[in-house]
């Protein structure tokens, strides 16, 4: 900036701060002080409009740095100073973290090494003093300052958390300053740089981790890791390589693992590989059922190849378990399984459609029983007459059948009984209704709800009793996995492992097995819906509401179950006369 | 050519299908040792002569005559299109489909009769079958089968091709002796008369699918999520 420039500007602020305008004052000596923080006259009158103590302090400690011999801000802090010891007991000291240097509790900065003397927040970014172990705004826990390296570590783990990688790893490197051998900090600064884009330091750094890891389970672990950056980074050459080695090494040692099976998955998926990607992402979850993202990614998949049955039996596993994604899984299958309109149930075609079976078939069954010969017979025959008759009854049966089950607006006269009754016709309804309500029983009503609970509480144990059953066959099927193993480790049967090791291969051992499993599985499968008992239970009405609206409707009711039945007997009768 | 299908499904696990499937093969191992020919095996021109017309049609479905290509070939295509048809229809519906097709190919054999030579005989399960290919036809409008062509290629063939093919299967009878001693009445066995069933699934097909399948075509869902090929 300029000098006039800075000059306009100190003059801004004098006539600010003399006119009490210390916001805008302090904005523009601000300015000044980003252009040229040596300024002593700006420290000075920065350090009159600013409020507390400790923050005059540090504009006239800055003002004696620069300047020494500045009289005024050696006033300035002897009256502070005289301040300080008339008016209050000595506080207590703050340690720095960093020097153990004993500071005023007011001062900003450690007066030895330049080290703030305050935090700021990684949740809601207020200052926090170093003394300080928990945020006064927001509550969040810090830490002890006086743990040193474990302090900053911990903090830059917040900030990262909170997503500010950067000021993470400058906290981490004052861990370093204080323990360079402190653990975990390449670790944690490779996920740091990942997310702060310097995608290289954040490879080496993990590199270095990997080296440094001490515990196998813990190297592999960060191999994992290596792979998933080479994957996200798009590396997938590398990234495969490494998943491959773990997935040998996995395999040597006789395991199998979820987590690596999980980014198996969706390495294969980012590849396009859908294929694969169904099949790690299912290991996945018979190795672990509670992974709710993999369900509702393999769900996605599955509906991706057309396999719907199975990605709505997964969405609906998902939408039992609640939160966010089951929300979302509800949702899918609403979309997947609109349920088909009232107008679409009730058009005509479909009526035509039942009739037509039960005519198809009578049809069918008049010319197998009768032959070529009656069909092309001239003569006239009373049993022509009945076949025709027979046939006719069918298609009428047929058709009475279908519109009282399945598409009652073809039903003749059914709208006439829909709709209300008015008048003394209602009024006659209604004392009867409540006739027949008084004429119940309390002991039916109590038995009834009591069948109904006991209905519920033995699909219940039914459901358990089944799922406990699939369990047992998959972990019999593990075993069997397991043994089969153990035999082929085994000394005395070594050649024969030799032999049998080619045709092992070209079958796939765990592949085998796996599917044993899946096969038990899919003959055992998941409760979608309710459960016979269940759909039996469901019938009881639950409450008296329910029971009033079935005398409401019991005349349409009654109407539809006799057309249904005047229809079956018609069926009935039609075929033995078109079979006679 | 060997068809494969796939488990594509919108309603459910087959059941109904491969509980045919299991009879059709327990029939199948049966037939080795003890031809059914003599009681159920039809001779369109015997229809109801010697049993119940209704009982001989009916048993009629479960023949499958000798030989042992022609039979695997009606099994391998009643579980490819059963089991999508199944989907289609659901169980009881295809169940009863399958039954009315098998019977249909009887009826029009019966009319057929003076125009057939005396030795043809009928073996149900193909009329099954050409009726599962008509509901197939009209119910799967436009969607291929996938197929292993040899040696190693899964493509997907249009079903109106695989009705050839099988029509193809089931209408030349590869008796060697009959060719070397050039009866090609013998060899071009007439099966003709499953044309009607095929005419009939096609017929029957719309009538016993589902409400929910036709809603969900209706609305054109039905190849919006499905791979075209290969899948």
């Amino acid at each position: 900036m300029e000098r006039s420039r800075i000059r306009l500007l100190m003059r801004e602020a004098i006539q600010a701060a003399q006119s009490g305008n210390k916001n805008w004052a302090r904005e523009c000596l601000g300015r000044v002080l980003r252009a040229d923080p040596r300024n002593e006259e700006a420290w000075l009158w920065l350090s009159a409009i600013l409020d507390t103590v400790a923050e005059k302090r540090y504009c006239l400690e800055r003002v004696l740095a620069i300047n020494p011999a500045n009289a005024q801000a050696q006033a300035g802090l002897r009256y502070l100073e005289g301040q300080k010891e008339a008016g209050r007991p000595q506080a207590k000291r703050t340690i720095c973290p960093l020097c153990g240097e004993p500071n005023d509790p007011n001062a900003f900065q450690c007066a030895n090494c330049g080290q703030d003397l305050f935090v700021l927040c990684p949740a809601c970014g207020e200052r926090v003093d170093i003394d300080r172990t928990s945020c006064a705004a927001c509550g969040l826990e810090i830490g002890d300052s006086s743990d040193g390296a474990a302090y900053f570590f911990h903090l830059g783990e917040l900030y990262l958390k909170h997503g500010q990688p950067k000021r993470a790893l400058d906290t981490w490197d004052k861990t370093l300053l204080l323990n360079p051998d402190y653990p975990r900090v390449a670790e944690v600064a490779a996920e740091a740089f990942m997310a702060s884009g310097q995608r290289d330091l954040a490879l080496q750094s993990l590199e270095r981790a990997i080296e440094e890891a001490g515990d196998e389970e813990h190297r592999r672990a960060l191999r994992l890791r290596m792979a998933n950056y080479q994957r996200e980074l798009g590396n997938m050459e590398e990234a495969g390589r490494l998943y491959r080695e773990l997935l040998r090494e996995d395999r040597a040692l006789g395991e199998r693992r979820a987590d690596l099976f999980i980014e198996l998955g969706r390495f294969h998926e980012k590849r396009g590989e859908r294929e694969a990607a169904r099949n790690y992402y299912e290991m996945a979850l018979a190795l672990e059922e509670n992974l709710p993202e993999i369900r509702y990614a393999l769900a996605e998949i599955l509906l991706e190849q057309g396999y719907e049955v199975r990605a709505i039996n997964e969405f609906r596993h998902l939408a039992r378990t609640g939160g966010e994604l089951a929300e979302r899984a509800a949702a899918r299958i609403r979309a997947l399984r609109p349920p088909v309109p009232e107008a679409f149930r009730n058009r005509w075609q479909e009526t035509v459609r039942g009739a037509g079976r039960f005519f198809l078939a009578g049809l069918l069954l008049l010319l197998l029983n009768r032959g070529r010969e009656w069909a092309v017979a001239t003569a006239y025959s009373p049993a022509y007459t009945l076949n025709i008759l027979g046939l006719l009854a069918t298609l009428a049966g047929g058709y009475l059948l279908t519109a009282a089950t399945s598409a009652p607006r073809h039903l003749p006269g059914f709208a006439l009984l829909t709709v209300r009754p008015e008048g003394r016709l209602a009024e006659r309804l209604e004392a009867r209704r409540k006739r027949q309500e008084r004429k119940r029983p309390v002991w039916a009503m109590q038995f009834q709800v009591r069948l109904r609970r006991s209905a519920q509480t033995i699909a219940e144990g039914l459901g358990v009793a089944r799922l406990r059953f699939a369990r047992s066959l998959e972990r019999a099927a593990a075993a069997l996995s397991c043994t089969w193993r153990r035999i082929g480790a085994s000394r005395p049967i070594q050649s024969l492992r030799m032999l049998g090791r080619r045709l092992g291969r070209l079958l796939g051992q765990a592949r085998f097995f796996r599917s044993v499993a899946f096969f038990f599985r899919r003959l055992f499968p998941r409760r979608t819906g309710p459960s016979l008992l269940g759909q039996i239970a469901q019938l009881w009405p639950k409450g008296s509401r329910r029971l009033t609206g079935r005398v409401e409707l019991s005349e349409t009711d009654l109407y539809r179950w006799g057309a249904a039945l005047i229809g079956l007997i018609l069926v009935v009768l039609g075929t033995v006369m078109v079979l006679s | 050519m060997i068809p494969l299908g796939d488990a594509r499904r919108r309603f459910g696990f087959p059941w109904m299908t491969y509980l045919l499937l299991v009879v059709g093969l327990i029939v199948f191992i049966y037939e080795r040792r003890l031809p059914l020919d003599g009681l159920y095996g039809l001779r369109p021109a015997e229809l109801g002569q010697r049993i119940w017309a209704v009982e001989q049609a009916v048993g009629c479905l479960l023949v499958q005559g000798p030989g042992w290509l022609a039979p695997l070939v009606n099994l391998i295509y009643l579980w490819v299109l059963g089991s999508k048809v199944e989907d289609a229809c659901g169980p009881y519906g295809f169940f009863f489909l399958s039954l009315l097709c098998g019977l249909g190919g009887v009826v029009v054999a019966g009319f057929l009769a003076p125009y057939l030579p005396e030795e043809a005989r009928l073996y149900g399960l193909a009329g099954v079958v050409a009726g599962l290919f008509g509901a197939y036809l009209v119910l799967y409008r436009g969607e291929g089968i996938r197929t292993l062509v040899p040696p190693l290629f899964l493509v997907q063939v249009p079903a109106f091709l695989h009705f050839l093919y099988w029509a193809g299967w089931e209408f030349v009878h590869l008796d060697l002796a009959a060719v070397r001693a050039l009866q090609f009445d013998r060899v071009f066995y007439p099966h003709w008369p499953f044309i009607g069933a095929l005419f009939l699934g096609l017929l029957a097909g719309p009538l016993f699918a589902r409400q929910e399948f036709l809603w969900l075509r209706l609305r054109g869902r039905r190849a919006s999520h499905l791979p075209a090929q290969g899948a």
